[in-house]
Parts: structure tokens; sequence; C-alpha cells
């Protein structure tokens, strides 16, 4: 960034590109010299590279998306293996034929994640359903392509084996096929994600077929108009399935208020000794919840499993609702915690923090943030590496940061 | 011009220069300050092969001695070995070159 900054154009490509010009050219190679219907074709490219163990897969994935590199060519790479799991951070240059491909020639996939999978078609989403027959966890991100219809038919045929389905930024996922969802794989769900979904309004009927214990997951993230998602509609999901989440999102849910919060503290509060088993917990941009209700979710529910606690832009929390997080069990346990924008904050719900575990920490955008609260923050977190504050400009250069700590974002800072 | 000394799977020594190891963010930030390698002159890569950590020297020499050329000289293309080229591609990925 640096270089674009001072207008020099870069002249030397890096050894990544190089590197996936290679392989590319090779895939191209050796595609041309193999008849269509050559079953080893796969292996020979991998050879050819010089051949990769199942556990770098994953890893190859993820530089060859980083560099946005994945395509129909570089897909041959991952075909006619023992993959159970794989991972596509950015499928955007995979065409349909792509995704087909992937799913006659991968067939011990279990769990799959397209992210950025744009051109997924309705037939290559069906051939996934049909050819994967081990598939049980689909997350797909932008699949505008798929119709009602399909998703109708995809969630028919997964039927009683979907175990999570993740989708996000679509327009055409509507109420009916959400539905269809629920109605038909509504026993089997574990996990469920829903997110930026622009044409589903009615989020009530959720509750009418997640009533089992068994959800571990619920993501609701971004309604196309806030009051799609109200405390009527998660107060009933809590009911019948809170008391056993140990992941709970509820991003960007503007029209919440503390009604909800109140309403998870009933749900655990039918557990034994009033404990949550809860792991994360994600409530950002909540800025109806006040103060007392988390105040008092957080003195009556012990949370001894939370990892990870995000209360960004929860702009009314004042530093009551933190010092109570402090003292809850959830302390002992928390290993990263986005505190950014609480702008009422004054800091004195610090002097009670002192989390054994915490990792990362964002202080960022809070005004009461200053180099003596750096300080004090590392050293009553010892094991704190990454503390992140964007946005307070009284953190300085001058700041005394423990040995072993990265503060990320001070204005002193430069490239 | 100081050296500082890469070392691979099985413990082969790659000396290279400070300012080509340098090219990668990772190995520079391991050569500032507060870093035990700052001190020693030797950057522990045990995860790589020795011929690809090889390659990767030459690399981080290539880009040192042609990003200062001017606008129009010819810059040659850097070669690598096809049966190398997944592995290398990880470990470029590693070290953000």
């Amino acid at each position: 960034a640096a270089e674009l900054l001072d207008r020099k154009t870069r002249r030397i490509s890096t050894l990544q590109d190089t590197c996936i010009a290679q392989i590319s050219s090779n895939i191209l190679k050796v595609q041309r010299n193999a008849n269509a219907g050559d079953e080893s074709i796969s292996t020979k490219i991998r050879d050819t590279l010089g051949g990769l163990s199942t556990q770098n897969m994953n890893k190859l994935a993820r530089t060859l998306s980083k560099n946005r590199a994945l395509d129909d060519h570089t897909l041959q790479l991952f075909l006619r293996t023992n993959l159970h799991t794989l991972s596509f951070h950015d499928c955007s240059k995979l065409s349909y034929e792509g995704y087909k491909q992937l799913a006659i020639f991968a067939p011990q996939l279990s769990e799959l994640s397209l992210q950025m999978c744009g051109q997924l078609n309705n037939e290559a989403l069906l051939y996934i359903s049909e050819k994967l027959p081990k598939l049980t966890s689909l997350d797909l991100d932008g699949p505008f392509l798929i119709n009602e219809a399909t998703w109708d038919g995809f969630f028919a045929r997964m039927k009683g084996r979907l175990s999570a389905f993740h989708v996000s930024n679509t327009h055409r996922f509507t109420n009916s096929s959400l539905e269809s969802l629920l109605r038909n794989c509504g026993d089997s769900l574990v996990s469920l994600k829903l997110s930026r979904l622009d044409d589903v309004s009615d989020y009530s009927i959720i509750s009418k077929y997640l009533k089992h214990e068994n959800l571990e997951r619920l993501a609701l993230e971004y309604p196309n108009k806030e009051e799609y998602i109200t405390d009527d509609v998660v107060s009933a999901i809590l009911a019948g399935a809170g008391r056993n989440l140990k992941h709970l999102d509820l991003n960007g849910c503007t029209a919440l208020t503390d009604t909800t919060i109140l309403n998870l503290k009933d749900a655990f509060a039918q557990n034994e000794d009033n404990i949550s088993i809860l792991e994360s917990l994600e409530l950002e941009e909540l800025d109806q919840i006040s103060t007392d209700a988390v105040v008092l979710l957080f003195s009556q529910i012990q949370m001894p499993e939370l990892k990870f606690c995000s209360l960004k832009r929860c702009l009314q929390l004042e530093d009551m609702a933190l010092t109570e997080l402090f003292l809850n069990k959830a302390a002992q346990t928390l290993v990263s915690l986005v505190l950014n924008s609480l702008k009422e904050l004054n800091g004195e719900c610090f002097e009670a923090m002192s989390c054994p575990k915490l990792e990362r920490l964002d202080i960022g955008f809070m005004g009461c943030a200053n180099d003596k609260l750096v300080k004090k923050l590392g050293e009553q977190n010892p094991k704190l590496e990454i503390l992140e504050v964007f946005g307070d400009n009284l953190v300085t250069g001058k700041a005394h940061i423990r040995s072993g700590l990265t503060v990320i974002g001070r204005q002193s800072d430069t490239l | 011009m100081s050296e500082v000394i890469l070392i691979s799977k099985n413990n082969v020594e790659v000396p290279i220069s400070r300012e080509a190891a340098s090219v990668s963010p990772v190995l520079r930030s391991m050569l500032s300050s507060p870093f035990i390698e700052q001190q020693q002159n030797k950057i522990e890569l045990k995860d790589i092969e020795s011929h690809v950590l090889q390659k990767v020297a030459e690399y981080l020499e290539y880009h040192q001695k042609y990003i200062k050329v001017s606008e129009n000289e010819d810059i040659p293309d850097f070669e690598v070995p096809t049966e190398m080229s997944l592995e290398l591609l990880l470990v470029a990925d590693y070290l953000n070159i």
C-alpha cells in the first residue's frame, strides 16, 4: 500500500504470484495432454507439482483464495482426494462447471464452505446435494443465482442429514426457502446462520420448527429491516432451544431491546446452578440494550465456558455492565473481547479486570482509552497479545507497552 | 553488508545477506530488535525443506538485486521448478513474499 501511495508501480512479481502462474500453466498443460475421462488426471497434476499432504490442502486453499487465484484450473488440485472438510474463502472465479466437478470428484466431503460463490447456479447446487452423500454442513456466502425452487429441492434432498446450514448475502433466499429449510431439515439442524438475507421478513417461523435441544449455534444477523427480528421472535426461539446454545450471535438486529437480554437470562436460569454453556456471545450494534439488563444477565448467570464476547457498538453500556462481566466466571475463560465504540465507559470497569486467558482485546473508539489504560491492561492480563486502539487519540507513542503485547491502531505509528 | 543464516529442516544452513532477508516482512520483523534472531543472526525455519529454502533465498537475492533497476531495463523472470511450486507457494505465503 505504501508503494501505491508513492506512485511506484510494482515490477517484480511476488514469489506467490510466480508460483501460482507456474501451477496454473502446468495444470493446463497436463489437462491438454490427458484424455477428458482420465481418472488419474488430478493425481497426475499434484505429482507433477511436487505433491501435497492432505493436511496442507486447506492451507493451500487459503493461500490461493488470498491471492484471488482459485479458479477452475487450480480447483483441479483439490479433486480426487480424501478431504472431509474444505473451505474456499474466495470462490468468485469458480464457474458452475467447477462446482459440478467438485461435487463429482470429491465425494468424501462432509463439510463444505464456499464464500463469495456468486457463480454457483441451480444445477450446481443440486449436483452438490446429489453427489456428495456424506455432506452434513454447508456454508454459502453470496449464492444469489439460486432460486426458490432450487432451494426447496435442495432441502428436500438434504432432509435428515443437514446438521449445519449457513447462508448469507443473497436476495433470492425467501420466506418460503426458510420454511422449506426448517420443514425438511429442522430436526437435524445443530447450527443455523442467517445473515443479510434481503428477502426474508418472517423469522418467527424459526421457533415453530427449532424446538429441539440439540441446537448449538444460532446466528441471526443484519435483517433487511430491523423490525423483522424483534424481541418476540428471538424470545420464542430462546424459550425453546436457548438453554443449550453454545454460540449465540445477534449482530445488527437493532430492534432488540432489554427484553431479549432478560429472556436470555431466563433461558439459562432453567439450567442447574444458573450456568450457561455459551462459548461465544455476539451482540454487536444492539444500541437499545441497557446497562441494567446486562448487569442482571452477568450477575445471575455464570458463563464458565465463554471464550469470545463482542459488545461492539452497544452504545448505551456503561462501566457497571463490564464490571459485572469481569466479576463473572467468564473472566477466567475469555480469549477475545470486543468493546469497540463503547463511548459511555469512563474506564472504572477495568479496575476489576483480570482475565488470565485473554489474548485479544479491542478498545477502539473508546473515549476513556489512554496511555495509562494501555499499561494497566498489559499488566492485568498476562496473556494479552493484541490490543486494538483505533480511534483512541489519547493513546500516544509514549504509552508503556509490555513486551509480548502488540498495540494496533495508534496514530503515532506509521507503516 | 552483514550476513544472516537461515536454517532449514535437517539443519542445512543457507547464508543470505541481511538486506535480502529483509525483503520478507516476516524475516525483517524477526531481525528487528526485541527478538533473539537479531543477536544471533540465525533464523530457524525448521518446517521448510532445505531445497525449498535454497529457492527462497534465491528469490530474496533476486528481488533485492532487481528492485532498484531503472524503468527501462529488463528484469529476467524468476524460474520456479514445476515440482516445487506447491510447496514453495505455501512457504512464500508464510514469509509474505
